[in-house]
């Protein structure tokens, strides 16, 4: 996108943004349209279940509207949407995860540094196909996800299902910059350290 | 930044290709010698693949009328008209 179309596009935005606080339906849906996919595709990510995924999705756009007259431009309405859903999963899953991941170095192999020890913890997964379907593996994948504490499993899906950069990641869920990088790193290492599991089943 | 642990922090930005030029070709170099990072930063990838694939990107019909629906109740309460 070149800068002059970015900025008719937020000019957009902030003319939609103003009709709908002053009662445009039709300016509020124009404005969420594109984000109606992309939250749900996340909700379903997020949830436990499909029942919860609906609710998260239906909840937010709801609570959009009623705080549509509070929006002030200090963000995009993008990420005041974000926000808006993270809440909402907040209030729902907030108080049964409370979970923990690992430090960091745990999820290195246990002597990552070059011996020869170290190789056979480590699989090749350019060959994951001839043990398990992609299917399979996404199951184990979506999982694996679900199992994550809150704390990492939303920057983790905000960063790779919704491609916002490390530092939207960070504005949405209000957190420090470094907090949001390293919690996106440690969950991809223990996603991807859940997986190498079965990996390994025949080696 | 010859040890396997010292790259360990920079690897999500590696493979998402956002570090900076020196720190990437100094990567790059141990990546070539070391095939238990190559192994890592395959698997690495290959999560996030995964995950990317994984992402319904529609929304079912049935569900788009509900929110409709519940959208246009919840604006009529708040703002008394449609
Ligand atoms: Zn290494």
């Amino acid at each position: 996108m070149n800068p002059k179309e970015k900025k008719t596009i937020q000019i957009d935005e902030k003319e939609l943004v103003r009709l709908a606080q002053s009662g445009d339906f039709k300016a509020f849906t124009t404005l969420i349209e594109g984000y109606r996919p992309k939250i749900f595709g996340l909700a379903l990510k997020l949830a436990k279940n499909r029942e919860d995924a609906e609710d998260i999705f239906q909840e937010t756009f709801l609570k959009a509207i009623d705080n549509i007259k509070k929006f002030r431009a200090e963000s995009s309405f993008g990420t005041w949407l974000y926000t808006i859903g993270v809440n909402v999963v907040r209030a729902k899953y907030g108080r049964d995860s409370k979970g923990e991941l690992l430090p960091l170095e745990d999820y290195l192999p246990a002597s990552h540094d070059h011996s020869d020890a170290a190789a056979a913890q480590l699989y090749d997964w350019n060959d994951p196909l001839s043990k398990l379907t992609n299917e399979e593996i996404k199951g184990k994948l979506d999982k694996a996800i679900h199992e994550l504490p809150l704390k990492y499993r939303l920057p983790f899906l905000l960063r790779y299902t919704q491609e916002m950069s490390v530092q939207e990641v960070a504005d949405t869920l209000n957190i420090k910059l470094a907090n949001a990088k390293s919690r996106i790193l440690r969950a991809r290492m223990a996603l991807r350290q859940n997986l190498n599991e079965y990996f390994s089943e025949d080696n | 930044m010859g040890r396997c642990d010292d790259l360990i922090g920079n690897l999500s930005d590696f493979i998402d290709g956002e570090l900076d030029a020196e720190t990437c070709s100094e990567l790059e170099k141990h990546l070539a010698g070391c095939k238990n990072c190559r192994l890592m930063v395959d698997s690495m990838k290959m999560t996030v693949k995964l995950c990317r694939d994984g992402v319904q990107e529609e929304l079912p019909p049935s569900l788009k009328k509900r929110l409709d629906k519940k959208l246009a109740e919840r604006w009529k309460k708040q703002f008394g008209h449609l």
